[in-house]
């Protein structure tokens, strides 16, 4: 096990690695001067020249690269250019909100979504199998964005239970905080709820065909122990994987979802610093959730190395 | 008082009906045996009686248990071993849990790990056993776990399906023994289901004969061997001992392919700074088949039989030694065979459903190969298509069916067929026969000698049956951990067995 970690480990430094060395030089052939846009059209050559030197600009690009990198290693992420602050100090504030809302979303479709895919898979073929799968054929077909709008129509506007938007830093009162992620959350988890209720159901409809299910009922097990004991843990393989790549959607959409809600998170920081032009705070921000995605893969590669004996040995190579 | 009493049980599937009105009856400590083949009924006739059958079958009839009312009837009155020892078990659980549930649900209030212990212990695992997975233990121990569990809740009756059919010989023999000892010392009675005569004549003092659903003969086993009144049962017995083929017109000719000095190891997975780790699969080889030969390749499972038979056939690399087929050299690189050998060299593999691609329809298989040879008009790819088909028995309108509409003796005639279409000097068949129940297996052989006898097709016959290899075959190679230890005429091998693995593959024979 602590082998496979390790192997694991190295893969994710290399994939690292590369996604910044991949995200530095896309980003650099751009078109565009920082430094001119910075200082505005009227700006002296002189100006522009000197605002280059003192942002490292006319350093060659393997430089730079090498300085970025020794800088992440430090957590030094460099400085915004239209906002003059260090990108750390950014980020952390946007993360302290997109970071619960991602989470949140992913707890909370596992937490609708799973029970229902095996609730469908128990009563398969019958009423409450078709209802469910149609809410989440449903749920599959609904933009969170439009179905982000539906939610603070009921909730922020008809019942004024909950903020419509904006946000409450949590130093300044973490229940007021937590209000006005509740919608975001929501918004974000239904669709994902959707699709893991579906991958569940027909994975666990699957292994309930499976030898061993009916070798637990020859022992004397009855059906819904069978499915409880030996079939939701078989069935959870294929949906780690799922989990694993919801993960990746979810960071994708708080962008959209955050900028429906106004929410100050990570996805607007990128909007923002896209518009501006504002290349540093972008490649750090992207590098950011790349390490984000890239951590997840590696959690559900151990999970399933913790779930499943086989992943953890494997077969033969060919020694050609 | 009988433990179970069957009386005029039908079991059907909406409209269409699969048992017709069996009867059978089992008194305690009686080993009782049903022989049929696939889809004659005996797995679902099993499984009535231990009540699993799917939700979707209808039954009439009347299935008397003799169980205490209220008592569980499924693992504490009966138990059951499976036929897939591979998926039998739940991969995700030690197998020593996967026995401890059943004593949990049965056996309260007693040490439940010291009896684990025992059960493991009387299935002849050593104890450390117990904190395996499935994927760890070989199809053997999976299956004794299997028994294991089946013993757990001290049941009067033990229903075997099948448990022995996707074993290799010598560990057949083994289980059968281990069975048949497990029922002596608890006086457990044994429905023993099996397509395989031998291992329920070395089982079962009672045996009831299914065809298509319906019990055709039943009595006690050695009147059921020895006279059998139903010409089905005469067709089974007689296929169990295959007749012997040799050629009458033709002679072995000259030497078609020379191995020489062929050694193979795989590496074992592991991380890759640590110091490689390898499993030589094939070990210095060195053989010759001449022209019209049939040579019979035999070993016990993990012996390196099918990396051979890959090698041979360019399927796999080498990593020392020379392969010279019909004048070419070829081994050591993957997709170095020369286009001019492949097409003098087909394989028939074991499993016909998985062979074939089920997308394609049979005139899409049976053409493929002919890509190898460009040189031939659409009137000569036709003509010899259709003439391997006809040579197989079979008829050129089928060609635009796809495999699930062929039953499975005729997928591996299309399979012998689809091998023939290039005209081959040499046929590597992979227990071509295995995965046919016997009365087509003696068909396929007969095809299999005909085409030896007309068009002088050489074989390598890769089988782990040796009453089918002897039949067969002219020559014999047994092989064991990667090396060849024995080989000679058939007779001399089979009769005067030298080597101490040839010895234990004779004694682990079933016969009838």
């Amino acid at each position: 096990m602590i082998g496979f970690a390790a192997k694991r480990l190295f893969g994710v430094a290399v994939t690292l690695l590369v996604a910044a060395a991949i995200l530095f030089f896309l980003l650099d052939i751009l078109p565009g001067d920082p430094a001119r846009f910075m200082l505005g059209i009227n700006a002296t050559e002189d100006a522009v020249a000197a605002l280059r030197t003192e942002l490292g600009l006319d350093q060659p690009a393997f430089n730079r690269f090498f300085i970025w990198l020794l800088g992440l290693f430090q957590g030094d992420l460099g400085i915004s250019f239209s906002q003059r602050m260090p990108v750390t100090q950014l980020m952390a504030e946007r993360l302290q909100v997109s970071l619960p809302l991602a989470l949140g979303a992913l707890a909370l479709s596992t937490l609708i979504g799973l029970p229902i895919g095996i609730f469908a898979a128990q009563h398969r073929g019958k009423l409450g199998d078709t209802l469910a799968m149609v809410l989440a054929q449903i749920g599959i077909a609904i933009p969170n964005f439009w179905f982000a709008m539906l939610l603070v129509l009921a909730f922020a506007v008809t019942w004024r239970i909950l903020p419509p938007g904006g946000f409450v830093p949590w130093g300044e009162n973490p229940l007021l905080a937590l209000r006005s992620l509740v919608l975001p959350t929501i918004a974000l988890a239904l669709p994902q709820a959707a699709i893991l209720a579906r991958v569940m159901r027909t994975s666990l409809v699957d292994v309930m065909q499976a030898d061993f299910i009916r070798s637990a009922r020859a022992k004397g097990l009855s059906q819904s122990q069978a499915i409880w004991r030996h079939g939701v843990r078989n069935a959870l393989l294929p949906v780690l994987t799922i989990m694993g790549l919801q993960f990746a959607f979810l960071i994708a959409g708080t962008i959209i979802v955050e900028n429906v809600f106004y929410l100050p998170g990570l996805g607007r920081l990128i909007f923002s610093a896209i518009s501006a032009r504002d290349l540093i705070v972008v490649r750090s921000a992207i590098l950011v959730l790349v390490a984000m995605v890239i951590l997840v893969m590696f959690i559900v590669d151990l999970a399933y190395a913790l779930v499943d004996p086989r992943i953890r040995t494997g077969g033969g190579q060919d020694d050609g | 008082m009988s433990l179970v009493e069957v009386k005029d049980l039908s079991i059907g599937f909406g409209d269409h009906t699969v048992v017709h009105q069996m009867s059978l009856s089992i008194t305690p400590g009686q080993r009782v045996g049903v022989v049929g083949e696939s889809g004659s009924g005996k797995s679902l006739t099993a499984l009535s009686i231990i009540d699993l059958l799917p939700e979707s079958a209808n039954t009439t009839g009347e299935i008397i248990r003799n169980v205490p009312a209220g008592e569980s009837l499924r693992g504490k009155h009966i138990g059951m071993v499976f036929q897939e020892p591979m998926t039998a078990l739940n991969p995700l659980m030690r197998v020593g849990d996967q026995i401890r549930e059943a004593l949990e649900l049965h056996l309260p209030d007693i040490d439940f790990t010291a009896r684990v212990s025992e059960l493991i212990a009387e299935v002849d695992l050593p104890a450390s056993v117990a904190k395996r997975y499935p994927h760890e233990l070989s199809g053997g121990q999976r299956q004794r776990i299997g028994l294991a569990i089946a013993l757990a809740g001290e049941p009067e009756l033990l229903i075997a399906d099948e448990p022995t059919s996707a074993l290799d010989m010598i560990t057949q023999a083994q289980i059968v023994a281990l069975i048949k000892r497990v029922c002596d010392t608890h006086n457990m009675a044994l429905l023993f289901i099996s397509h395989d005569l031998g291992a329920v004549a070395a089982l079962c003092e009672h045996v009831h004969v299914l065809e298509k659903g319906k019990c055709v003969e039943s009595g006690s086993i050695e009147t059921v061997l020895k006279a059998p009144q139903e010409a089905y049962t005469q067709r089974l017995i007689a296929a169990a001992r295959p007749t012997r083929r040799r050629l009458k017109t033709r002679e072995i000719g000259a030497p078609l392919l020379e191995l020489d000095g062929i050694s193979k190891r795989f590496k074992l997975p592991g991380p890759f700074w640590a110091q490689k780790a390898y499993v030589q699969a094939l070990n210095d080889i060195s053989l010759t088949i001449r022209e019209s030969e049939c040579v019979g390749l035999v070993g016990p499972s993990g012996c390196g039989k099918t990396t051979l038979s890959r090698i041979i056939a360019g399927l796999q690399t080498a990593q020392r030694g020379t392969i010279a087929f019909d004048q070419h050299t070829y081994g050591r690189k993957l997709g170095e065979m020369p286009h001019a050998a492949r097409r003098e060299l087909s394989m028939v593999f074991q499993d016909p459903f998985g062979s074939f691609d089920p997308r394609l329809n049979m005139a899409q298989s049976l053409y493929e190969p002919l890509y190898l040879m460009p040189e031939l008009g659409h009137a000569e790819r036709q003509e010899r298509v259709h003439m391997a088909l006809e040579r197989v028995g079979l008829t050129p309108d089928m060609l635009g069916r796809h495999p699930h509409a062929f039953s499975g003796g005729q997928r591996q005639r299309l399979a012998i067929a689809r091998a023939l279409v290039l005209r081959p000097k040499l046929v590597v068949l992979d227990e071509p026969v295995s995965a046919l129940d016997v009365s087509i297996r003696g068909d396929v052989l007969e095809l299999l000698a005909d085409l030896r006898e007309n068009f002088g097709i050489a074989y390598l016959f890769v089988s782990h049956d040796l009453d089918v290899v002897r039949a067969v075959a002219d020559r014999v190679l047994v092989m064991d951990k990667g090396e060849i230890v024995e080989q000679g005429d058939v007779d001399t091998v089979f009769d005067a067995p030298k080597a101490r693995i040839t010895q234990q593959l004779l004694g682990a024979r079933l016969g009838v």
